[in-house]
């Protein structure tokens, strides 16, 4: 080593050896002796800097990368660990847990982390974390935005977003009571937050001023007339009904348990007093009792004792709002009466009822200022919410079943009660080294013989490969057709298409992309189908600029109905990752002029990291759909997915579009090839692989129903089993079962359930009503092999639907080689058949 | 097996004499590694885990390739060596995969992002003064922080990487050279 040799070289330094001392146990992780380590120095203030900034670098190097050899960090300010989340510091602490302030490394966020106090029972602890879970699929600006819920080390928790605010109680203690009309758009707010709530099928339970937060600046500051807006989350004045530590499911059979109180009692609607449970209509009183108190600092009843409590609620003793505060119009005073009606079919059925009659007093309450303007989003968000709380209860059905499938633990498995029966006919093998084969695939008949061809890229190979396996009765393992990249090629094979005919001579033509070539432009390979199969390509796609990964993804579909199919060209890197897609149609002699671009709308969206077609809106002619999973348009990387209708004269103007909630990454992935519900209309699958409804990036799906009036309103959600699933980073729907309706096959490459990572896939059987449990589970091999990938067919020739999948990363052959295996579908034959 | 003819410095040498074996031995070693390396320092949210190990691999394998200018002197080097590569190869990534528009510009000129699991626990003030304190360390030095700090190494495998005779030797290389570093970065 020549190290010493440089002139200005720092490490010539002498070194004070009490700082040395003390350096020695930040590298090894122990605890420093600060006083001893500063006695020595000479210059104390710039030590304990040194120092100090060598601990932040050493501990947040081992924060993110902790390998096995490496000791316990200690002497970091953090206070301790739970699953991921650092926990920094203590706020608060309840009757059923304590609140901390965490950070959450793997977003970057602050969060609120609230634990529930040890020793509660496994089942009372999964319970609670199925409503939490429950609770995290609440979407609405004015309900607490919670990000997961998990148990670790013992400890079950739920973390939501972090807020800052006041709470109401804060607020009238503060500058006393309210007017009217502030009070009447909280009110709405609050009917609107808990709509949302009761549709997914939860009650609050404790509604109450020290429960609803305005988020941002003092109330001093605050306008009488400002009012939260929907979705601005962030936004100074935003009101947020928070602490659900109470809240129930509300189709909990009564009786099932001892009746305890949870809620607080002058805010307690009358029967719950009396140990019935909380319900629709006891979140109502509540409510009514807070508008209540904003506008009078006090409890409609105040008693002494809870008999006496009692008493005055059954036989509704609340002292008139009109008595207490003769000012108040006569409206607003009518709608708090009949909501605090000691009988619950007296009050008002349902939050949005109740929110209708605040918001018609608006006008009243002040004359000078005309009603506010219906939300724009709102009437969207709840059906959305309503939507969800359909599926809700499917989902945590469907979780729990597959929780027991989970205890076998058998490479694959299809539940004995299914209509279809699974067999792994076929498995290919990557040939090479880290090639990922399994990456990418298709099946298509490629060599014209009437049969589906088994159509496998291996991008990561040495400039990339494609292996087309051709089906039939003689198929067998052994590839009969390789493309390999020329010289220039990188990722050759990184995307392939070969079901679509661009010139219109009858013979299927196949496309191969290239997302980077060597010099950084990606290219795509179009090869028009000839007899026997010419491997010079006729036609080379070139995209706009150096690593846009034009060619990640390929699509067919004729999109201006012409009779000749057309490819679509995703480049979701392009323009600073805004994404762009190119059309080129096909024809008699087409040609690599592009003849129409879709554009990302904004930077970092990633424009078509996902393409698919159908013809959603029954038309008669292919829509084009695709994906920008990192859209902020639905909250920060919410993701967003349009549809592009076809036609004879189509442009590059999305028709429609759908949005995810902040973090889902929706749209990653899309199907739009599928008739799930049998309706004769194709549907819309679309994943949202880093959704965290069921832990951190478990992952969701969602089906859309299509049709000349689809809406935005899922029909199902399906939702991943564990934190980092990632379930639906691929998924298909396609009738693999051949039932008549579209089986949704869904990929959870990071599956932990044959080993961290071994990957999952779950076939769930279409119907009228979308099956609740996968009628099948596959399961990776061994860990790592990220099994997932997939594609699926209805028929490979003889009537049999068939399933592909890869697993990219097997090491069976070679390290992350990769792997294909071929599944079969059948009707299930019965015993004695 | 001769340990020496699994050493990094005798396989750099078969790689670039063309043996195929040599090189997918050397990627087997480092491509977990860089991977684990990368993760943390890629912003969240801009790239899919797939994309990372897609730039970690290609990066990798892209080195190996061009590796008459890289003169071996064995692990600590080489991970050195691979380290600055791939710390280009993925400020070029963040640039293009910017979403947050041009403002905001580190030192490199690296568009603001958003931030990696790295950058959410030490600031980017201390991140740059580290890079900037790293490169006026011997090289010895340098691979001694690289190694504990960055790559998680034990003692005993730095002792091996550095061809130091103990663990207890290493533990004094990575203490000095940390004692410096530091200084280094308050200048």
């Amino acid at each position: 080593m020549t190290d010493e040799s440089r002139q200005d070289n720092p490490g010539d330094k002498p070194v004070d050896p009490s700082f040395l001392d003390a350096v020695g146990n930040l590298a090894d992780g122990t605890p420093v002796k600060w006083d001893a380590a500063l006695a020595g120095t000479p210059d104390r203030d710039a030590a304990l800097r040194q120092l100090q900034r060598l601990e932040s670098l050493l501990s947040g190097h081992r924060t993110v990368a902790r390998p096995a050899d490496v000791p316990p960090v200690v002497d970091q300010p953090v206070l301790f660990t739970w699953g991921s989340l650092e926990v920094r510091e203590k706020l608060g602490e309840g009757t059923f847990g304590e609140v901390f302030r965490a950070w959450d490394p793997r977003v970057g966020r602050e969060v609120a982390l609230k634990l529930r106090k040890p020793g509660a029972s496994s089942k009372d602890t999964r319970r609670w974390l199925d409503e939490a879970r429950r609770l995290a699929r609440v979407r609405h600006p004015n309900v607490l935005v919670v990000y997961g819920a998990d148990e670790h080390g013992g400890r079950a928790g739920i973390w939501t977003e972090l807020l800052h605010g006041r709470t109401l109680e804060d607020r009238i203690r503060r500058d006393g009571p309210m007017g009217p009309r502030e009070a009447a758009l909280i009110g709405t707010d609050m009917c609107s937050a808990l709509a949302a709530v009761h549709a997914a099928g939860l009650v609050h339970g404790d509604i109450k001023t020290t429960n609803i937060m305005r988020e941002g600046a003092a109330f001093s500051e605050t306008p009488p007339d400002l009012r939260s807006t929907p979705g601005g989350r962030g936004e100074a004045g935003r009101i947020v009904l928070m602490d659900f530590g109470t809240a129930v499911a509300r189709s909990g059979a009564p009786g099932d348990d001892p009746v305890r109180l949870y809620a607080t009692p002058l805010t307690a609607a009358p029967e719950v007093l009396d140990g019935k449970s909380a319900s629709v209509a006891s979140d109502i009183y509540s409510l009514a009792v807070v508008l209540y108190r904003l506008v009078t600092e006090r409890y409609p009843i105040e008693a002494s004792s809870l008999e006496d409590l009692r008493a005055a609620a059954k036989s509704g003793g609340w002292k008139s709002l009109r008595d207490v505060r003769p000012d108040l119009p006569a409206p607003f005073v009518q709608v708090i009466e009949r909501a605090l009606a000691p009988s619950p079919s007296h009050r008002f059925a349902t939050a949005a009822e109740m929110e209708r009659a605040l918001a018609a007093t608006l006008g009243a309450a002040s004359a000078s200022v005309s009603p506010p303007a219906r939300r724009r989003s709102r009437p969207r968000t709840a059906w959305w919410v309503a939507g969800l709380a359909l599926a809700a209860a499917a989902v945590i059905l469907w979780r729990a079943g597959l929780f027991e499938r989970d205890r076998a633990h058998v490479p694959w498995a299809t539940a004995s009660d299914a209509p279809v029966e699974c067999r792994l006919v076929r498995t290919f093998s990557g040939l090479e080294m880290y090639s990922s084969f399994g990456f990418v695939l298709e099946m298509a008949d490629i060599n014209h013989d009437g049969f589906q061809d088994y159509l496998v890229g291996a991008p990561h190979a040495s400039g990339g490969r494609f292996y087309g396996h051709f089906g039939g009765p003689n198929a067998d393992e052994t590839a009969d057709l390789t493309l390999a990249g020329d010289d220039t090629a990188d990722q050759f094979g990184r995307s392939i298409c070969g079901s679509g005919d661009l010139n219109g001579d009858g013979l299927n033509d196949l496309v191969i992309g290239e997302a980077r070539g060597r010099t950084g432009k990606g290219r795509v390979h179009v090869y028009l189908g000839t007899e026997p199969f010419d491997a010079t390509p006729d036609l080379v796609l070139l995209g706009e600029d150096d690593y846009d990964h034009f060619g990640v993804d390929i699509e067919d579909l004729d999109f201006n109905a012409d009779g000749f199919d057309d490819i679509v060209v995703g480049a979701y890197f392009n323009r600073e990752n805004t994404g762009r897609a190119y059309l080129y149609l096909g024809g008699r002699f087409p040609d690599a002029t592009a003849d129409m671009v879709f554009a990302g709308e904004a930077r970092g969206d990633g424009l078509s990291n996902s393409i698919s077609h159908g013809d959603l809106n029954h038309d008669g002619y292919d829509d084009l759909v695709m994906g920008a999973y990192w859209s902020d348009a639905g909250g920060f990387d919410a993701g967003r997915v349009y549809v592009y209708h076809g036609g004879p004269a189509p442009d590059a103007i999305a028709d429609f579009t759908f949005d995810g909630a902040a973090g889902d990454g929706f749209g990653n992935e899309a199907s739009a090839s599928g008739d799930y519900d049998g309706d004769g209309v194709v549907d819309l699958v679309v994943c949202a692989f880093s959704n965290s409804t069921g832990g951190y990036q478990a992952g969701a799906v969602y089906g859309f129903r299509g049709g000349t009036t689809m809406d935005r309103l899922p029909d199902f959600v399906l939702v991943g089993e564990k934190t980092g699933d990632q379930f639906g980073r691929t998924a298909v729907a396609c009738d693999v079962s051949g039932d008549g309706f579209a089986d949704v096959v869904v990929g959870a490459v990071d599956q932990d359930a044959g080993g961290p990572d071994a990957g999952r896939v779950y076939v769930f059987l279409g119907g009228r009503e979308m099956s609740d449990a996968p009628a099948v589970v596959l399961t990776g091999n061994a860990k790592g092999d990220n099994f997932g990938t997939l594609l699926a067919t209805p028929d490979v020739g003889d009537g049999r639907g068939a399933l592909l999948v890869g697993a990219h990363n097997n090491d069976f052959s070679f390290a992350d080689a990769g792997q294909a295996y071929l599944y079969t579908f059948e009707p299930r034959r019965r015993v004695g058949n | 097996m001769d340990r020496s003819l699994e050493s990094t410095a005798f396989l750099l040498t078969r790689v670039r004499d063309g043996d195929e074996a040599a090189r997918d031995r050397l990627i087997a070693r480092y491509l977990p590694m860089l991977r684990e390396w990368a993760r943390g320092r890629l912003p969240g949210g801009a790239r899919s885990l797939a994309d990372t190990d897609d730039l970690v691999q290609v990066t990798l394998i892209r080195a190996l390739k061009n590796l008459k200018d890289f003169e071996s002197r064995g692990e600590g080097a080489f991970l050195r060596y691979l380290r600055q590569i791939l710390l280009n190869a993925m400020r070029n990534e963040i640039r293009r995969a910017s979403r947050r528009g041009p403002h905001d510009e580190l030192g490199n000129g690296i568009p603001a992002v958003a931030p990696s699991p790295l950058e959410s626990t030490i600031s980017r003030d201390t991140m740059e003064r580290y890079e900037t304190a790293l490169e006026r360390l011997g090289q010895e030095q340098q691979e001694a922080v690289i190694l504990r700090v960055e790559m998680g190494y034990s003692y005993d495998q730095i002792a091996e990487a550095l061809g130091k005779n103990s663990a207890n030797t290493a533990r004094m290389v990575v203490t000095r050279a940390l004692a410096h570093l530091a200084m280094a970065m308050d200048g």
